[in-house]
Order: structure tokens, then sequence, then C-alpha cells
């Protein structure tokens, strides 16, 4: 499995991070990069609702993978908002482990940093040596 | 026995105070009798052995028993207040003796390290808060012990977040604590 | 008793309060403030708790008396019979801070991500009030110094009190006030030393504590606007201190030098000047 990229997607559905980790995909400018990920939103936003009757106690939760050719993606939601969607080449395997993980590091080096203000960009140097450091591994 | 309990912080300002007397019969006949041979302001012991630092209240310098000491000078009054007076100006004295002797040793308990008429002047440096104990008997092993219960009360105030090295204490507490401690030591 | 332990940690919910009145409407009570019949809304439950609440206290003091209670009593009145208990043993709660035990915490850890987001916390609330990087370190700095000053007189007295020492004594030369601060003070703030003490090759006066991961720091990232930041100047305050209280007037600064070392890109040096006063008295009291 490859991972080709790395968003992160604030609560209000602004992009706050995108990195590319693989030259797989075409790269694309970041006009495009953020329209795609405000269109990712809406759609989890809206296949959230889509569920006529929930089953009580379960929590309702929207757009949870895509496929294209070659290569899909997978959205993991924090509970308090946040999304990360990781962009990875098909077949994939291991990747709820791999979500967690950069949840981790998400929660150490920004909400940890006193340096960062909730939804805006990120910018740290740490989360991003870091996420390097674990994509890195994973794409080897 | 008469004694004279100040804390000086780290700036040399005064944060507390306190005078007491022992109950314990002094040890031997060597010791300073506080009446006879030397002038009687710099004592806080009328001739009927009552405490002049305290009353009900636990009030450091309290005018009203002054009059015991009316007896001894005429000027009821102000006897207490410039004995305190005095305890403060030989404790504060003291403090050159003091950092001159805690540059060269380690140890925590500096004992006897000044005189001044009948006070003997021992000091307790846990850091740089210097705890300094005006006495007119020898008792070393008493006052050591003394010094290490209000060491562990004093790091239990500073540990208090609202309590800053400079501020001066206040608590009743703590001044019960030190009583307490001078009552089984002293 | 064991029903009653039941009610003990939590106060009587509107369920049970609800129930009671059921109860009590059902097997005596004719003097019941309800009009209505039928009374199952929380509306109406809330409102005639007062009536219910009251009932309680009068029938409670029949308790201590009533040993032969039968379970339905127990059940009802259990409830307001441990909020006295409760009430007591807060009561007791509230013990004197010289009173309480100070070796209680001794071996206690905080979790390092509560105090990473309290660290936090403190350099954004800090950095709202400073107009500059050198007023922020100077804020972090005092910060630090008030809690060095607490640490080390803790320290000092509980070694006092663990090895019971007779008379006790305290570091008053320079090198081993630094390897107290660089093992101990270090240890107990950090739960490991330092991992290096060194002497500046540059001048006489100037000593280096050196800490490759700070657990303080290790989740902050500086912006590039404010490179010359080190937030470890809390821990320059905390040292500072620590050498003010025995006697090393020094003054001590907080520098990242991970740009020179690529293997440990967090390391930082925790700069000691000592004053010229302790150089002096060093060379009085000889090697």
């Amino acid at each position: 499995m490859t991972i080709h990229g790395l968003w992160v997607i604030s609560k209000a559905g602004g992009l706050v991070f995108s990195r590319s980790y693989s030259d797989v995909l075409p790269p694309q400018p970041v006009n495009t990069i953020l329209t795609l990920a405000g269109i990712l939103h809406g759609i989890h936003a809206i296949t959230a609702k889509l569920t006529p009757t929930p089953i009580p106690g379960v929590p309702v939760s929207g757009l949870e993978s895509f496929e294209a050719e070659g290569w899909g993606g997978k959205v993991f939601l924090t509970p308090t908002g946040t999304k990360f969607v990781v962009l990875h080449s098909l077949p994939q395997a291991g990747l709820d482990e791999l979500l967690r993980r950069i949840y981790e590091i998400y929660s150490d080096a920004v909400m940890k940093n006193p340096f960062h203000t909730p939804e805006m960009p990120i910018n740290s140097s740490l989360f991003e040596s870091k996420l390097q450091t674990l994509m890195s591994s994973v794409n080897a | 026995m008469s004694f004279y309990l100040a804390i000086v912080s780290p700036l040399d300002s005064p944060l507390f105070e306190l005078s007491f007397t022992s109950s314990k019969p002094s040890q031997g006949s060597s010791s300073t009798s506080s009446t006879s041979s030397f002038p009687s302001w710099s004592t806080f012991t009328a001739t009927n052995g009552s405490d002049l630092g305290t009353d009900g209240l636990g009030t450091v310098n309290n005018n009203k028993v002054g009059g015991t000491l009316g007896l001894l000078s005429g000027e009821s009054k102000t006897i207490p207040e410039k004995n305190r007076a005095i305890c403060q100006m030989i404790a504060h004295k003291s403090l050159d003796s003091v950092e001159e002797i805690m540059e060269s040793t380690g140890n925590l308990y500096l004992k006897n390290i000044d005189r001044h008429n009948e006070w003997i002047v021992s000091a307790f440096i846990a850091t740089n808060v210097k705890f300094i104990l005006l006495h007119d008997i020898k008792n070393d092993e008493g006052i050591r012990l003394f010094f290490l219960d209000i060491w562990e009360s004093y790091v239990k105030v500073l540990l208090n977040p609202f309590h800053t090295v400079n501020t001066p204490i206040r608590s009743s507490a703590f001044e019960n604590k030190i009583r307490a401690s001078a009552k089984r030591n002293l | 008793m064991s029903q009653s332990i039941g009610y003990s940690t939590t106060p009587p919910t509107s369920s049970s309060r609800f129930s009671l009145q059921s109860i009590t409407s059902s097997s005596s009570s004719s003097n019941t403030t309800t009009n209505t019949p039928n009374p199952p809304s929380l509306y109406s439950t809330t409102n005639q708790n007062p009536s219910s609440n009251r009932r309680e206290s009068a029938r409670s003091n029949i308790i201590p008396s009533g040993q032969g209670n039968s379970s339905l009593q127990q059940q009802i009145f259990g409830s307001n019979n441990n909020l006295i208990i409760q009430q007591q043993q807060q009561q007791q709660q509230y013990v004197n801070i010289l009173d309480r035990p100070l070796n209680k915490s001794k071996n206690s850890e905080i979790a390092l991500s509560s105090w990473a987001f309290m660290f936090s916390e403190i350099i954004s609330y800090s950095q709202s009030r400073v107009d500059s990087v050198t007023d922020l370190e100077k804020r972090l700095s005092s910060l630090g110094y008030q809690v060095g000053q607490r640490i080390l007189s803790l320290i000092l007295l509980r070694n006092t009190q663990t090895l019971n020492l007779k008379d006790p004594k305290r570091e008053y030369r320079l090198i081993p006030i630094l390897q107290f601060i660089h093992t101990q003070i270090y240890k107990f703030i950090f739960g490991k030393s330092a991992d290096g003490l060194e002497k500046s090759s540059e001048s006489e006066d100037e000593y280096m504590l050196i800490s490759n991961e700070s657990p303080l720091t290790q989740f902050i990232s500086v912006p590039k606007d404010m490179s010359d930041l080190s937030c470890e100047a809390f821990t320059a305050g905390l040292v500072e201190s620590v050498l003010d209280g025995l006697d090393l007037p020094a003054r001590v600064t907080a520098h990242w030098v991970g740009d020179q070392y690529p293997d440990t890109p967090q390391r930082t040096v925790i700069l000691i000047k000592l004053d010229g006063k302790v150089m002096d008295r060093e060379e009085v009291l000889g090697k």
C-alpha cells in the first residue's frame, strides 16, 4: 500500500493541512484541493443525514471511504469533528491503524502546541516531520 | 525560658515573628537568669512567668499584658513594644553572621552563632529563607527538633500556590503549629 | 445497610423521589399535595419535590432509634441518611494544609498529556499579554522561578525526612549544587536526569545543562517568526530559583540548539551564567 496524500479538514469544512507523499497522483493546484476538500466535507455531511431510521445508540457517520481507478480515499472523523482523509493505493490494509497513528500525532503535535489556533491552517514543523517519518515507513 | 522566633525572607524582610516562653525548667544553674543580671527591658518574662507574647487571640504584641510589667519600669504600655523591637533588631543584626557562616558550611542548623546580652542566636537555613531563634538557655537538641518541625510547616505553607516566598505569614494555624512544637521540644 | 449503601454515592435522583412519592401516596398518605390523581409527568414531579423533601427530613428523625426498619423504609430513608454521612465526610476533608501529610503525594505522577495541555494554555495566555519574545520568555521564566522555589524546599525537606538525618545538610559548593540540579531536581520534575552538564569552554563562569528532548516542550513547535523563542525558559527560571535558593545567584537562559544537532532536533541548552560573587567565593573556598 502506498499513501499518496493526507488532508486534514477542520470542523467547519476548511482544508487546514494537505501534503502529498507520492507522485502517483498528478499534483493539483492548492485551490483545486481546497475545492475538493470542500466537496468532500459537503458529501460527508449529506451522507450522514441519509439514514432514514438510525439505530438508537449507534452514532450515524457519513462517508467512510471512496474508490477510484487504482486509488481510493479513507475518511476518519474525530469526535470533535476534524476529518483526516488519506489518499491511498489499492488494495489497502492497515489503514485504520495508520489513521489512529495520524490522529495521535495530530493530538500531540498540533493540539498541545500553544502556537496553533484551532480551525486555522496547521503550521507545525513537528507535525510535518513526524508525519513524514510515519509515511515513509509505510510507503517504504 | 524566653524565645523569639523570626522568619526572614530572601530579601531580608520579616515574614513571621513570634515570642513565647517555655514551661520546662532550665537545665542546671548555668543558664542565665533572665531577670537578675541583665537589664529588664530585654526580657519577655515577667516575674510571675506570664507570657507577654500571647493572649487568647494569638497576637504577638499585645499591650494588655503590659500591666504585669509595669512594676519593672513604670512605663507599662511601651514595654512589650520595646522588647519586641529589640528582639527584632537582634535577629536582623545576626543576619550578617548567618550569611557569613552559611557560605562555608552545608549544615542547615547553625547553632549559637551570635550573642547579645543574655540572648543566644541560633539559625536554620533551609533555602534562602532564614529561621532565626533567640533563646536564653542552651538546648541544642530541642532547638534542632523545633527547627525541623517549623521547617516542615513552613514548606507546607510555601506549597500553597497563593503564597509566595516574600509574603508575610498571617496564618493562625501556622502559629498554633509552632506553639505546639515549642511545647514539645523546648 | 447494603441497600442504603447503594444510594450513598449518588444523591437522590428525581426518579427515587418520584418512587418515594408514589409509595407514600399509595400506602398511607392522604395529605399529599397532588391535585391531579395521576402525576406521571416530569413537571409535576419536580413541582412536588419540596413537599416530599420535607416529609423525608421529618421522618429521618425516627431512623436512629428504628432498628427494625423494613427494607422499604431503608430504601427510602437510606438516601437521606447517607447524605448526612457524605456531608460529614466532606467536612472532614477540609483539613488545614498544615495538618495534612506532606509525603502523601510523594510517588504520584501526573499525566504528561494533561501537563502538555496546561502548559500550552499557559503559553497562549502569556503570549496574549506580552509584546515581544523577550517578554514572553521573562514571563515563563518567572513562572518557573516560583515552581523552583517550592520544589527545592520540598526536596530538601523530604531528603532530610527520609534519611532521618540528625544534622541535615545542603550543598554549598558550586559543582555539587550543579550536579544536584542535574540529577535530583531534574529527576523529580521530569522523571530522568538531564542529558548533560558541561562547562563552557569560553568563559569560566558559564555552565550548561543539556536536555535532548524535554518532556515539557516536546510537543511544541515554535513558528518561524519567533524562532529565537525557547519555551524552555520555564525550566531556566526553575533552575535559576534553585540556584538562588542555594545562595548561588546566576542568570539562567534557555537556548534551542537543535539546528546544530540533526539527531536531536529538540536539543536545548540551559545556560547558567553565575554571578561574579559566586566565582569569588569559590576561589576563597578553594578547590
